[in-house]
């Protein structure tokens, strides 16, 4: 029950929260965590997802369940040219700042997140193959190479604290975190070169590949699956000066985790030639008795280890700053975030805020990304009391509703609570 | 495999989005290879792969009676006792008369008068042992004959109590007994030796007395000695076979309906197992088919000529390992092809056998294992081709249908694709079965596949590809699943009915592939 309770709790603030890494706002930031508080508190969700081909429409209708038709696969087939880059980052959770109250202004920081993150690289053909089926590349060899696709889940438990220094109005805030992390699952496949050919009339299928796969758990069962554990540490630092300018840069993720359980990794250089179930079967020329993803990769990866592999979390850096001006009524800054590891490598943006009487604040923001994406959008703060503030946003109003548009879509939400 | 693991990253979200795919997935794959059609016994490959129907059929095999057969032997031991001057008394257990005796065996008939043995190793018969006590006391009598012996349990021995004036027989089983023939300094043939001991029987009350008007008389027979292995020097002699009729049965296994022998090359073989070099003198054969009731006899220059074959050597004596001495004599220019032509299944013979064509007596290294007799084979390699007519074949394969997941097939069929390269027409017909081998479903039945395409030798050029769709209704679907064995049953024929020319590589290959509309649900 308790773990019923929680789960439901978590998955709330997963789903109504929207966010930021820090405490502060992106687009009109302050010191939030200002000694005269005894406390601050958000609950967040944060989420990105880019691809330079596959649209809104068929990832939408991928991810309600529905039927994808053949209009549907013809339409999104179309724009599929080359290889397809997609990535999906989602991070949801909650941060616990307890401020000391004295001379010092040292707090204590606390949280928790949830973080999804899948990326891609995949070649048109797969998707093709995907989508119709062998049959219609019967008789053609489809050479798909450089194909990366990498997924993994995991939650964080964090502690941390930070501390405020600086003359009269120029403020310097130094944090960090200390990660405890449960890794829920992990999948990376890497097929450097592979060769696909169904013979004209179906009669063998011919399958050359060379490819790395790293596993661990494939199916994602529940919040609670715990397949590895590691660690992580955040770091921030920001500088502003009151009504004057802001810089901040932080780094996330910046850590390993030891995938233990369910674990299979491998390497694959072999040609395999499926021709039905056979008299004299060689063990390298039968179909597959089934179809089942853990079938086919023990037929491809045939000297697989299942031992425990450690691997770096997708760190990303985020560096921003911008200028107040006319008395903070306006603000002005960019914002840009790395992700090295990422096929999307940063998402950057500019924003125009404007303040007003410190209650209500509204962002026209214009974003680019390296899937050479140009989108707008707009986020809005709302300080519904002294204590409680709203902020939400996306910077994709321009495309997420466009369901021809090559897929740009995201948003955030944050509730803030401050004592 | 990319696909899988893309659906399997969907899966985390719990997105299950369906849609359609064509597939065409290989199902079952096989080939039927010349191995599998025609028993490849009869079949030889030829530099160029083209095939040769090769056969090798025994005619006959011959042991020679007289050599294998020990005469009956007769040895009689007439014991007086007239030596005595007077009776004299004897206590119970006491030897009267101890003695060796040495003797030939009987070899004095005209068969056997040339034949020296030095040792034997006997099949089966026995040693008879007769005895007739004229006397008034109970004797022991003790036969012992120690080259006559076995390797496990010694020289042949008897005791027996022959009571007074009584007459006694007994047989004795002396199969695998050896016998050594060459006397105590190994330097002689034909002979055993025998001890007899005339003992007062220990069961007798007390003294007795034996006169001299007494008597015993031994005999001891060798009787109906068949030998599974002689050495020594068998005689210069010619023994007649036949004539007589031995069974044929190569046509009924190649399960042809016609050969042509017009190319054919035909040998006589003769192996021989027996170390002493022989001189084969075939009178006369005759094939004979009972089903038509023809007959024809061999005619060639080869006919009522001695055919010579060289001894055969003992690797070691008495091992029944030997170094066989084969002789092939060719037949090709006889009549052969015809006597072929009406496929007999018997053939009559009759020959004569001259055994040590040398005559060297001296030597002794004559031998001979009972279970290695001279054998006469014909050999034939058919270079003319063959004709087929309804030849059957059928296999089964395990289906492992349950595991074809073809619940989601919205429609489809399944393609039957047939390669021929047989210069065979086919028909054929595929069942799916259940683990009892039940029928509960029918693929094909009697689907024509045309052979493959001929060249002017009438060897193939090219496969003959037949295909064929069954749309896969949701009978069928079930009985994929419920399927656990799929049969197959050929029937063959020559194609257009002629004689046709097979190579090594001519082959049938069949496959079944799924042709479907599958919904891709997750």
């Amino acid at each position: 029950m308790y773990k019923l309770q929680l789960f439901f709790l978590f998955m709330v603030i997963s789903l109504m929260s929207h966010a930021q890494l820090n405490n502060y706002d992106l687009y009109l930031p302050a010191n939030t965590n200002a000694s005269d508080n005894k406390y601050t508190s958000q609950i967040y969700y944060n989420s990105h997802l880019n691809s330079n081909g596959l649209t809104n429409g068929f990832l939408n209708t991928l991810n309600k369940s529905g039927y994808i038709s053949d209009e549907l696969k013809n339409d999104q087939y179309e724009q599929l040219n080359g290889h397809v880059l997609s990535s999906h980052n989602m991070i949801a959770g909650a941060d616990f700042w307890i401020n000391s109250q004295d001379e010092d202004k040292f707090s204590y920081y606390f949280g928790f997140d949830h973080q999804q993150i899948l990326d891609s690289k995949i070649d048109a053909d797969i998707i093709g193959l995907l989508f119709y089926g062998n049959k219609k590349y019967a008789g053609k060899n489809l050479n798909i190479d450089d194909t990366h696709l990498y997924s993994t889940y995991f939650n964080r438990m964090k502690v941390g604290g930070g501390i405020d220094f600086g003359d009269g109005d120029t403020k310097h805030t130094i944090s960090g975190a200390l990660s405890i992390i449960l890794g829920q699952n992990y999948e990376e496949l890497t097929i450097h070169k592979s060769d696909f050919y169904t013979q004209q009339e179906g009669e063998y299928i011919d399958l050359s590949i060379q490819a790395d796969i790293e596993l661990a758990d494939t199916s994602w069962a529940n919040i609670w699956t715990i397949n590895g554990i590691g660690s992580s540490i955040d770091l921030s630092y920001s500088l502003i000066k009151e009504n004057n300018y802001h810089l901040a840069l932080s780094i996330k993720n910046l850590g390993i985790i030891n995938w233990r359980n369910a674990s299979f990794s491998g390497s694959a250089d072999t040609s395999l030639r499926f021709q039905g179930i056979q008299n004299d079967d060689d063990q390298d020329q039968t179909i597959p008795d089934n179809f089942s993803f853990d079938n086919l990769r023990n037929i491809v990866f045939k000297d697989a280890r299942e031992e425990a592999f450690t691997k770096m979390l997708p760190m990303d850096i985020h560096i921003t700053g911008g200028k107040y001006f006319s008395n903070s009524k306006f603000y002005a800054g960019v914002s840009t975030v790395f992700f090295p590891s990422l096929h999307r490598s940063y998402i950057a943006e500019v924003f125009f805020t404007w303040n007003h009487k410190d209650k209500f604040h509204i962002t026209p923001i214009v974003a680019y990304n390296s899937l050479e994406q140009l989108t707008a959008g707009l986020a809005i703060g709302v300080n519904i009391s002294k204590s409680i503030s709203i902020r939400a946003g996306s910077s994709y109003l321009t495309s997420s509703f466009n369901s021809q548009a090559p897929a740009a879509q995201g948003g955030f939400v944050s509730f803030i609570f401050i004592k | 495999m990319i696909t899988a693991l893309l659906l399997n990253a969907c899966q985390k979200d719990k997105a299950k989005p369906k849609w359609n795919v064509d597939l065409l997935i290989p199902l079952i794959s096989d080939s039927i290879t010349v191995t599998d059609i025609l028993d490849e016994n009869f079949f030889v490959e030829n530099p160029d792969q083209s095939i040769s129907l090769v056969f090798s059929e025994e005619l006959l095999n011959m042991n020679i009676d007289t050599i294998i057969k020990l005469p009956d032997t007769l040895l009689s031991f007439g014991i007086s006792l007239d030596f005595l001057p007077q009776p004299i008394a004897f206590e119970p257990g006491d030897t009267i008369i101890s003695q060796l005796f040495f003797l030939p065996i009987e070899l004095d008939s005209e068969d056997f008068s040339n034949m020296a043995l030095e040792k034997s190793i006997i099949r089966h018969g026995d040693v008879v042992f007769e005895s007739y006590n004229q006397s008034d006391t109970d004797l022991k009598v003790v036969l012992g004959i120690p080259k006559v012996y076995h390797p496990e349990s010694g020289s042949f021995y008897s005791e027996q109590k022959v009571t007074q004036n009584e007459f006694f027989q007994k047989a004795f089983d002396i199969s695998d007994y050896h016998l050594d023939f060459s006397g105590p300094n190994h330097d002689t043939i034909n002979m055993l030796s025998y001890q007899v001991d005339l003992i007062i029987h220990p069961d007798e009350p007390g003294t007795v007395m034996v006169k001299p008007e007494d008597s015993i008389a031994l005999n001891v027979y060798f009787k109906d000695i068949l030998l599974y292995y002689s050495r020594g020097y068998f005689g210069h002699e010619t023994y007649a076979f036949g004539p007589e009729i031995y069974e044929f049965d190569m046509f009924e296994d190649i399960d042809v309906k016609e050969i042509s022998f017009d190319e054919a090359e035909i040998w006589i073989e003769i192996k021989n197992t027996f170390g002493e070099e022989v001189n084969i003198n075939v009178k006369d054969i005759t094939a004979i088919n009972t089903n038509t009731q023809e007959s024809l006899s061999l005619e060639s220059d080869l006919l009522n000529t001695d055919l010579f074959i060289d001894r055969a050597h003992e690797i070691e004596e008495e091992s029944g390992n030997i170094e066989t001495s084969t002789s092939r004599f060719d037949f090709s220019e006889s009549n052969f092809p015809e006597i072929f032509s009406i496929q007999p299944n018997k053939f009559s013979y009759e020959l004569s056998v001259e055994t040590n064509v040398y005559e060297d007596s001296a030597s002794l290294n004559n031998f001979f294992y009972y279970d290695q007799p001279i054998a006469l084979s014909i050999d034939a390699k058919v270079n003319g081709g063959l004709k087929i007519d309804s030849l059957f074949q059928e296999s089964r394969l395990e289906w492992q249908g349950k595991d074809l997941d073809i619940s989601n097939v919205s429609e489809g069929n399944l393609k039957l694709v047939f390669n021929n390269a047989f210069p065979f027409d086919f028909l054929m017909n595929i069942y799916l079965e259940d683990k009892d081998m039940t029928i509960i479903d029918t693929l094909t039945y009697q689907l024509f596949m045309k052979g493959g395409h001929l060249d002017e030798n009438y060897f193939i050029t090219a496969p003959y590809e037949t295909k064929t769709n069954i749309p896969l209704g949701d009978d069928l679907k079930k009985n994929i699943n419920k399927a656990v064995f799929a049969r197959y049953e050929l029937v063959l024929n020559s194609t257009n009915n002629e004689y046709i020319n097979i190579r090594s590589t001519d082959y049938l290959q069949f496959k079944i592939i799924g042709d479907f509309d599958y919904l891709i649900e997750q």
